[in-house]
């Protein structure tokens, strides 16, 4: 195998390990303390897959069949109707997240202080429930009191989760052409990979490849599942035509994974491997494990790499300050004078005048104000096309079919400006790591010295999900924004919200006591007044949905400031604390008598690091030779 | 005076009155209104409409296929001679030629563009078409958005020429939103309402709704009285059925090698059994060891589906079945073909009278208002006599408005209102047993024109209400002299 068994991961931690004892060894806490958090992040990567199609595709009986459990509602006729992430832990277990219903007056403190201990954006409260119950919260979308659930979190001790891989049921009420569908989109960004349910009873409509085309857009490593191959004996045929229309849509690089998850089931109850080869489970479990956890794994390790690289490159600048000054005792006045600017410099970074924590401080401002700005241009659009579908209807007739147009329309804005709060917080993020690096790399040091910044310079801004997804030292600070929690908060976002209903008109009666004109005058106000309701009730929910999205753009901002500030707070930090010892370094060794004793030691541990850093650095090079070659 | 021969009436009379191309189109009303009731088959597509159309005729007609397969509007007619004509959009039809496939229809278009087909007409002598012409529309959200605009062209045309279609079958595979959207649009009659006078809900391949298990089709039921009583559809449809057309299809044209074939299967032992049925590619296995060759029971599976298979197969092994002639009639009875056929006879033959009636209407006002003269006023207002005097007409529109909540009544008053006004014999419209005395309906009867009379004069009645009332007096009146004269 090789792939997506843990190797890679394996070795890495290994050497991250390495790392925090030498970090603990030199006397760096600081640096052990990073590493700590690196190798947790290594064993648990958020590998969020969500699973999505239309309507009563057999997305949930997929999430099942693949884990074996029954957690996931089934039913012939209902279909799932609130997103439940599945992930690993020890033992099962249910959370269920309830909503409050929103109003725009609501009496909530829009901008309620920020509270790091509280869940994912999104959820008011999350509440454990017995696992039993999970299939009719899920179906029902509420509890026995009635209380609106958002989203249902289950963890269960399976393997193929045990890397950090979570699935994603979306619901599938009202088909993607919907708000829930619109929901779906506005997840996508936030997953690793996303298996497109699709079954074998015909080939794929015209909105589904419509939806294929745009997730391909947002979230690139895509799967079609065709799915209920043990019902349909055309299912090849299906397929090809399948592939057919995906060739069309310039979509020729998808996998298409035929399975049944009955035979699955099946398969598993009785233990028969060669029902679980026909089930085609293989080919998905390994598309699952090359493509995301393989990779997921690939991108983890080399983070990791890059981090004790880094590590290894502070540990590197005392010692070789040492190691100068031993080996030329003259120079130490040069070099501890290069290294007390560098002092200077470090503290500049940590300052808070640094260029870095004014243009973060500026970048989040702009953001909020600029994503507000997007969402209120976005639903002035919104009433604009609702006034004209309104002109020459009345309301009352068309309600059933307009309500759900408009849902869907505020939802898709909703995701439009969440895709852009992503896209943004990325290109800062990515600023703020070249201000960084770019104030920090003037710190070379003797010209032989290895300086501590300049892993910072090395790694290039990363691009697109395959770098943003891991929260890393450059995209330090959208963690919030990824993963299986961000992707429930598209949902939770529109969760909230209930149904738009429309008083009946009163008109009886009308017109008796009238003359003709005058009947025909009436009927025309109480047409105008009929549209006007109509807007009244639909502006109402958009004013609602903009509080809540509003809200939760702030608090998610808020998040993302912190993450970004505090991350790069610490790494100015380690900064300080690496010159400060390297001076101290420096400043022993120019007071050093013992002659050449001291400097076969440092030339040792130097040696040492120099070993773990070219291992770290193997790590760390695999992911940029992937790059390269992607 | 009936209300067809007011219709009659109304048509000769503009027939006199107008000339050219606007005689011409009154004369086809008036020669339609002689015609079969002309039912649509519509839904998306892959919702099975072709093979439901074969199932209905009862025979293999329609080409069908795992793919998109109906591109144009197809008529099926009954006549005496096999003949196909294509309708080209401009220009004068033509007879072209066709061959037949396994059973199946193959036109040849004769070079012409499937897109310059305005739809084809197949002649085809066939006791099953003589009282309904049927008509196969191609899937609307289909991949080539112009097959499907031509369905949506057929049943909801923009250039103001009167609905082809009298009746439709709207099939469903599920309850989408867009399919509700659909049946909209096609219902924007002159009541700017939906009606659901004239369109039946099929909830079709109803065998997968439920996974092809033994128990499919009761599932599958559910479904359909949930889909039924949903209130967007209560407005649109009159009641959702489950169908499974595949097998009504294949039991309909059960051939007796078929049911040999079923009945060596059936004769495995019990598990070989299962585990031959447990996955459409383990069914069509290569394994010599089956009594049924390979080839074979590929083609069972795909004259049957996975379903009717199982069906097929549990009720021979059962002993259920022994015959194929008893076989057909099970797996018949089970796909829910023969509630279909009851309610077409029921909701659309019985009533073809008036449903006919109501398209010519239709036509009738939309030749008058272009006509825009002084006779096509005149005919406008004498069109609008004859819907507010016609109490069929009355009555179809006060069932509108019941089922789409305009009038506020108790849910037993409102079913019992809808079902007085519902069409059917007296016994129906009563709910008493098809054979209840006729004393027992007259007694019914005056219970219901009693409990009607006082609500229509209660001072207590909102408006609607009372009018709604009136209705039921009304229908109840003539439903004693019907009584009064069947008895005597």
């Amino acid at each position: 195998m090789g792939r997506g068994d843990g190797e890679r991961v394996a070795s890495a931690g290994a050497v991250v390990d390495l790392g925090i004892k030498a970090a603990g060894a030199y006397d760096r806490p600081d640096l052990a303390a990073r590493l700590t958090t690196t190798r947790r992040r290594l064993d648990e990567p958020d590998l969020a897959v969500l699973v999505v199609g239309e309507f009563k595709q057999g997305k949930s009986t997929l999430v099942n069949a693949l884990l074996n459990i029954d957690a996931c509602a089934v039913d012939d006729d209902i279909a799932t109707a609130v997103p439940t992430l599945v992930r690993f832990g020890e033992e099962p277990t249910a959370t269920a997240r309830y909503v409050a219903d929103v109003g725009p007056d609501d009496g909530s403190d829009g901008a309620a202080a920020f509270d790091p201990a509280a869940p994912a954006v999104g959820a008011d409260e999350a509440v454990p429930v017995p696992i039993d119950s999970v299939p009719s919260l899920v179906v029902g979308g509420a509890d026995e009191a009635g209380r609106r659930i958002g989203s249902v979190e289950l963890t269960v001790p399976r393997r193929l989760l045990g890397s950090g891989l979570s699935l994603m049921d979306t619901p599938g009420v009202g088909g993607l052409a919907s708000e829930h569908g619109a929901a779906t989109l506005g997840a996508l960004p936030s997953a690793r990979a996303v298996l497109f349910v699709t079954d074998a009873s015909q080939e794929l409509t015209q909105p589904e490849l419509d939806f294929l085309r745009r997730a391909h857009a947002l979230c690139p490593h895509l799967a079609v599942v065709l799915s209920k191959i043990d019902l349909y004996p055309a299912w090849r045929r299906i397929a090809e035509l399948d592939r057919g229309h995906l060739d069309a849509q310039g979509l020729g690089d998808l996998p298409i994974l035929a399975v049944s998850s009955l035979l699955r089931q099946r398969a598993v109850a009785t233990d028969d491997a060669g029902l679980n080869r026909e089930s085609g489970y293989h080919a998905l479990v390994g598309f699952l494990r090359d493509e995301v956890l393989a990779r997921g794994e690939e991108l983890v390790a080399a983070q990791a790499g890059r981090d004790v690289v880094d590590v290894c490159a502070q540990l590197q600048s005392a010692f070789e300050a040492e190691r100068e000054v031993l080996a030329d005792p003259s120079r130490a006045e040069a070099i501890m004078a290069e290294l007390r600017e560098a002092e200077a410099r470090t503290e500049q970074l940590r300052s808070g005048a640094a260029r870095w924590q004014t243009t973060l401080s500026d970048g989040i401002q702009d953001l909020n104000a600029d994503l507000d700005h997007d969402l209120r241009a976005r639903f002035r659009g919104v009433s604009e096309a609702l006034d004209e579908r309104l002109a020459d209807v009345d309301p009352p007739d068309v309600w059933d079919e307009l309500e759900p147009w408009f849902r869907q329309l505020v939802a898709e804005e909703v995701a439009g400006n969440h895709q852009e709060l992503l896209a943004r917080a990325d290109d800062l993020s990515r600023t703020i790591a070249e201000l960084f690096a770019a104030d920090a790399g003037h710190l070379e040091v003797a010209g032989r010295l290895h300086s501590p910044l300049e892993t910072v310079e090395g790694v290039e801004a990363g691009t697109g999900i395959d770098d943003v997804a891991k929260p890393g030292m450059v995209t330090s600070g959208l963690g919030v924004l990824r993963g299986g929690y961000g992707g429930m908060m598209m949902f939770g976002m529109l969760a909230g919200m209930v149904g738009l209903t429309l008083a009946t008109p009163v008109t009886v009666g009308v017109g008796l006591l009238m003359g003709r004109k005058q009947q025909k005058d009436e009927k025309k106000r109480q047409l105008t007044q009929r549209r006007q309701q109509a807007k009244q009730v639909c502006r109402t929910y958009v004013d609602a949905v903009s509080f809540q999205v509003s809200k939760q753009l702030r608090d998610q901002l808020r998040m993302v400031h912190r993450e970004l500030r505090d991350g790069w707070a610490e790494r100015a930090q380690e900064l300080a604390q690496s010159t400060q010892s390297a001076l101290e370094s420096a400043q022993r060794a120019a007071a050093d008598t013992s002659g050449g004793g001291r400097l076969a030691d440092v030339e040792a541990e130097l040696e040492r690091i120099a070993g773990l850093r070219q291992r770290a650095e193997a790590l760390a090079g695999g992911r940029r030779t992937e790059a390269a070659a992607a | 005076m009936s209300l067809t021969d007011q219709v009659r009436g109304l048509l000769d009379q503009a027939g006199r009155s107008f000339e050219g191309s606007a005689q011409e189109r009154v004369q086809a009303l008036a020669t339609r209104l002689d015609e079969p009731l002309r039912v649509a088959i519509a839904g998306k597509v892959k919702a099975g409409k072709s093979t439901l159309l074969n199932a209905l005729v009862g025979e293999e007609l329609a080409p069908t296929d795992a793919g998109e397969c109906t591109r144009i509007v197809t008529w099926y007619r009954d006549g005496h001679t096999y003949s196909v004509v294509l309708q080209p959009r401009e220009g004068e039809p033509r007879q072209v030629r066709f061959e037949r496939e396994g059973g199946a229809l193959y036109v040849d278009l004769g070079g012409t563009p499937p897109e310059d087909v305005a739809h084809l007409d197949v002649t085809w002598p066939s006791g099953r078409l003589r009282q309904t012409t049927l008509i196969d529309t191609p899937g609307i959200e289909s991949i080539n958005a112009t097959v499907s605009q031509r369905t949506v062209d057929f049943l909801t045309p923009d250039d103001d020429r009167a609905r082809q279609a009298d009746a439709v079958l709207y099939l469903m595979r599920h309850l989408h939103g867009s399919d509700v959207r659909f049946l909209e649009s096609f219902h924007d009659d002159e009541l700017a309402q939906p009606s659901p006078v004239n369109a039946l809900g099929v909830l079709s391949r109803a065998d997968e709704v439920g996974a092809c298990r033994l128990d499919a089709m009761e599932s599958a039921g559910r479904i359909a009285a949930r889909m039924a009583a949903d209130e967007r559809l209560r407005r649109l449809v009159q009641t959702v059925v489950p169908v499974a057309g595949l097998v009504a299809e294949a039991a309909a044209t059960l051939a007796e090698a078929e049911h040999q074939a079923l009945a060596r299967l059936a004769g495995l032992p019990a598990d070989g059994r299962e585990a031959l049925l447990l996955s459409a590619d383990r069914f069509a296995t290569d394994d010599h060891a089956i009594p049924v060759t390979a080839v074979e029971r590929e083609a069972l599976l795909e004259r049957f589906g996975l379903f009717g298979v199982r069906r097929a197969i549990d009720d021979l092994a059962e002993g259920r079945a022994t015959t194929s002639q008893a076989l057909a009639e099970r797996l018949t009875a089970l796909s829910g073909l023969v509630e279909l056929r009851s309610l077409l006879a029921d909701r659309f033959a019985e009533r073809a009278g008036l449903l006919k009636a109501r398209s010519a209407l239709d036509g009738l006002e939309e030749v008058a208002t272009e006509a825009g003269t002084s006779v096509g006023t005149d005919l406008i207002a004498a069109i609008e006599q004859v819907r507010a005097g016609a109490h069929e007409l009355v009555e179809v529109r006060l069932l509108d408005q019941l089922r789409s909540g305009a009038i506020t009544l108790k849910a037993a008053e409102a079913e019992e209102l809808e079902r007085l006004v519902g069409g059917g014999g007296p016994a129906a419209r009563l709910g008493l047993t098809p054979d209840a005395s006729p004393d027992e309906q007259t007694q019914a009867l005056y219970e219901a024109l009693g409990t009607w009379q006082s609500r229509s004069e209660s001072p207590m009645s909102p408006q609607p209400v009372k009018d709604a009332a009136r209705v039921a007096v009304r229908t109840c009146e003539g439903l004693l002299g019907q009584l009064a004269t069947t008895t005597t």
